[in-house]
């Protein structure tokens, strides 16, 4: 048991924690815990607003307890989706097994220890995304204290069952599929199903683009409905709902032991069944693939300029890594289709005559509003852009590379850049079309304005993106999918991109005239990115100091 | 030639790890860098290659100042750094072709390099293969391969026989000694003694951050015991 926590709690720990000097890590310390402070304050500020309007509008309508069907109901997808990758990762993929295989440890030890930190890991979105509903659920209801100690205790016992069974079944898959044997094939399959899974979830669940109080109530009964139907088949939510509902008699206090017996014998059943074909799984997997193609080396020896050859290796790197390909790559190409297409049929449900829709656009589209509007769409897909944000990170301990070879910081920041203006460059793209498409009186003036001030931001985010990442970079890491994961530097991407879009919403409000407005625009962005090249050129030094 | 005077640095306020170290590499000399766990070598080497500052003092790469102008006294040597694990998605070739670009290497140098140098690790025929797939040796020698690319004057290696085999590791000691014999310099640090012993023309020891002896074996032996082998001397100088 002991040895069980000691395993768990390194891997916790490893997991988390860069292996920076002693006197950094008191220096940050508390600049740190702000961070945290901020980011935490920020996600759980929100997903308290948005239960707050959920339960209130289904009180109005006698029916807040469907807040609480749906929350653990969409929990248990988002759990199921996540816990596919992490673990996946952490059982198959991290670097720390070639440490661990070697010690004294029982199979079962291990098992349990990452499946341990897989549950744990979930109790920390656990209580970022689920446990300001439950408070805000008992508030607005008026419920006693006990409330929050059976929902507590179901948010403590919930996890377990999602995590052990994605678990086992990951397990199985890499035991009996023959064509998986290939790590990064494994890796690429599992993005594909959680895309597939994604997409699902997205159509599944579309709805109109602002509902209305009621209109979320109502949203939310629709899906009660076929919650309901699935009860049987999931057997720990129907406990986990009436154990909260019952919270006050001794229905509940059966439902909540009956729930921890059900959580104790499935997670002790299929750990002790991953144990037995553990090692041997982990142990057959390989990154050689079987078949090979001799090429003549001598052919593949080519030269290329010092920008096309760091471009190339940084594509490479990022694209052979399949975790570094779902994380950073995918959401710029697939995110604008999977926001995009709900909102345009939710449009066509709605029942606008197209005519008028186009009518109404074409007259303001060519006016400051209508190049604000585009901007702000185009601003909004950066958010999902990780690379540039991750870049440092991704490089892990090789990045301490860029200190020792002859090429200067100043363009090594550029060229770490690119790879995320690139990719910046398709959302870009498809706004464009659509935008082209659906309003064809869009004069190309306004398109050249559009794409001048957006890119002259792209570029801007992507080189500030790798400014935050070398001012605080993830180095050690044991699975690539915590590298992006578990960034915390994401978040001043999402800051920067909303401060732009409220200042372009600002400046859009302030200056009507379209000629104006785009001089001013790129004035000021044009100096901003000045003014930042300049920093970098003086600072350099100090900005790489962290890399080490 | 790697010129090392007064440099100093610390961690942690008032505590030294590197104490006014002052060092020439002269050319034409294979150098050993020795000392016991948490001496301050690979300190040293980071702040030699540039990937550390320098609290105080300089450090000149034939004669040009590291901190001063530091692309072109990066273009002065080849670094091998302790961990052979670079950029494991790309191929072999495609790690030594971004080599070869960065440090403007022709394409018929490259080549030329690559080809000899290749053979000679015997991993010439894995150049097509992803450097993940390679063993450990394999990812030592192919670092090896990319540092001697541009045909630096000075070659800096951290513990650069970790993992090779006999053969590879004795084909790297003829390199060093082909190297110095041209009037160039190796600068290397290194735990096995019995290496640092039979290829070194001088060796320096470092405890503490403090450069305790620098000279030749026989210096050392004549300083301290007579008899002693380098093991013992070692021993009683780090103790």
């Amino acid at each position: 048991m002991k040895e069980i926590f000691i395993l768990t709690k390194t891997l916790l720990k490893s997991s988390t924690n860069d292996s920076k000097k002693q006197e950094l890590k008191k220096k940050n310390f508390f600049s740190k815990i702000l961070l945290y402070i901020i980011v935490y304050g920020y996600i759980i500020g929100f997903m308290t607003y948005i239960s707050y309007e959920t339960i209130s509008g289904l009180i109005l309508i006698n029916n807040p307890s469907v807040f609480l069907n749906i929350s653990f109901v969409g929990m248990l997808g988002f759990s199921v989706i996540q816990t596919m990758i992490t673990s996946l990762n952490l059982l198959y993929f991290s670097k720390d097994l070639e440490n661990l295989l070697p010690l004294p440890i029982t199979p079962m030890k291990i098992v349990i220890a990452k499946i341990n930190c897989l549950i744990i890991s979930q109790y920390v979105i656990l209580s970022l995304i689920i446990l300001p509903g439950i408070i805000v659920y008992g508030k607005l209801l008026n419920l006693e204290a006990i409330y929050y100690v059976v929902s507590i205790g179901c948010l403590l016992i919930f996890p377990i069952i999602p995590v052990v069974i994605v678990s086992g079944l990951i397990t199985i898959i890499m035991k009996f599929t023959k064509i998986i044997k290939n790590k990064e094939m494994v890796q690429y399959l599992s993005i594909l199903l959680s895309i597939f899974l994604i997409v699902i979830i997205q159509v599944f669940f579309t709805n109109s683009e602002n509902p209305t109080k009621q209109e979320m109530a109502n949203g939310f009964l629709k899906a009660n409905t076929m919650i309901e139907s699935l009860y049987s088949k999931l057997p720990n939510i129907k406990l986990i709902l009436n154990a909260i509902s019952n919270y006050n008699n001794f229905t509940g206090l059966v439902c909540l032991i009956k729930l921890l017996s059900l959580s104790v014998i499935i997670y002790y059943a299929i750990v002790l069944f991953i144990s037995t074909i553990y090692v041997k799984t982990v142990t057959s997997l390989t990154t050689v693939k079987g078949k090979k193609v001799k090429v003549s080396t001598i052919r593949k020896i080519k030269s290329n300029s010092v920008f096309l050859t760091y471009l190339k290796k940084e594509i490479k790197l990022l694209i052979r890594t399949p975790i570094f390909f779902m994380q950073c790559v995918l959401p710029s190409i697939i995110f604008p289709i999977i926001i995009g297409v709900p909102a345009i049929l939710s449009v066509k449900e709605s029942g606008w005559d197209f005519t008028v829709l186009q009518q109404d656009f074409g007259n303001i589209i060519n006016s400051s509003l209508g190049i604000i509007g585009i901007l702000v769409s185009i601003l909004f897909m950066f958010i999902f852009n990780y690379a540039s944000v991750t870049a440092i990170s991704r490089d892990g301990e090789n990045a301490v590379f860029m200190k020792y070879i002859p090429l200067d910081y100043k363009k090594q920041i550029f060229y770490k850049a690119f790879p995320g203006i690139v990719l910046n460059i398709i959302p870009t793209i498809y706004i464009m079309i659509f935008v082209v498409i659906v309003i064809p009186q869009i004069r190309v003036k306004t398109i050249i304005y559009v794409l001048l001030i957006s890119q002259m931001l792209n570029v801007i985010n992507n080189e500030v993106s790798i400014l935050i990442d070398l001012k605080n970079p993830k180095l050690k890491w044991i699975t690539e999918y915590s590298v992006v994961k578990q960034n915390i530097n994401m978040i001043f991407v999402l800051f920067l991109t909303i401060f732009e879009i409220l200042f372009v919403l600002w400046i859009g409000n302030k200056i009507k005239e379209t000629d104006n407005l785009f001089a001013f625009l790129i004035s000021i962005f044009l100096l901003i990115y000045f003014f930042i090249r300049k920093y970098i050129n003086k600072h350099k030094e100090e900005i790489f100091e962290k890399i080490n | 030639m790697i010129e090392i005077k007064n440099v100093s640095k610390s961690y942690v306020k008032n505590q030294k790890c590197i104490d006014n170290l002052n060092l020439t590499i002269k050319n034409g000399e294979i150098f050993g860098f020795l000392g016991p766990n948490g001496a301050g070598k690979t300190t040293t080497i980071k702040m030699i290659t540039g990937i550390l500052k320098m609290d105080d003092g300089e450090i000149l790469i034939d004669g040009t100042n590291i901190s001063e102008n530091p692309i072109e006294a990066k273009m002065k040597f080849g670094f091998v750094p302790d961990n052979p694990d670079l950029f494991l998605k790309l191929k072999g070739i495609e790690y030594l072709n971004f080599l070869a670009d960065i440090y403007k290497v022709s394409k018929e140098n490259r080549k030329e390099i690559i080809e000899n140098l290749a053979k000679k690790f015997d991993i010439f025929d894995n150049l097509n293969d992803k450097i993940q797939e390679y063993s450990h040796g394999m990812r030592q020698k192919i670092v090896v391969i990319g540092a001697l690319l541009h045909s630096p004057h000075n070659w800096i290696l951290d513990e650069p026989m970790t993992g090779l085999d006999p053969k590879s590791a004795h084909d790297l000691k003829e390199l060093m000694k082909e190297h110095t014999k041209k009037g160039n310099t190796v600068f290397f640090s290194t735990h096995v003694l019995e290496v640092a012993e039979k290829l070194c023309d001088r060796i320096g020891i470092i405890n503490n951050g403090k450069l305790v002896f620098v000279g030749t074996y026989e210096e050392m032996k004549k300083q301290f015991k007579e008899n002693a082998s380098l093991e013992e001397l070692f021993l009683e100088i780090t103790e």
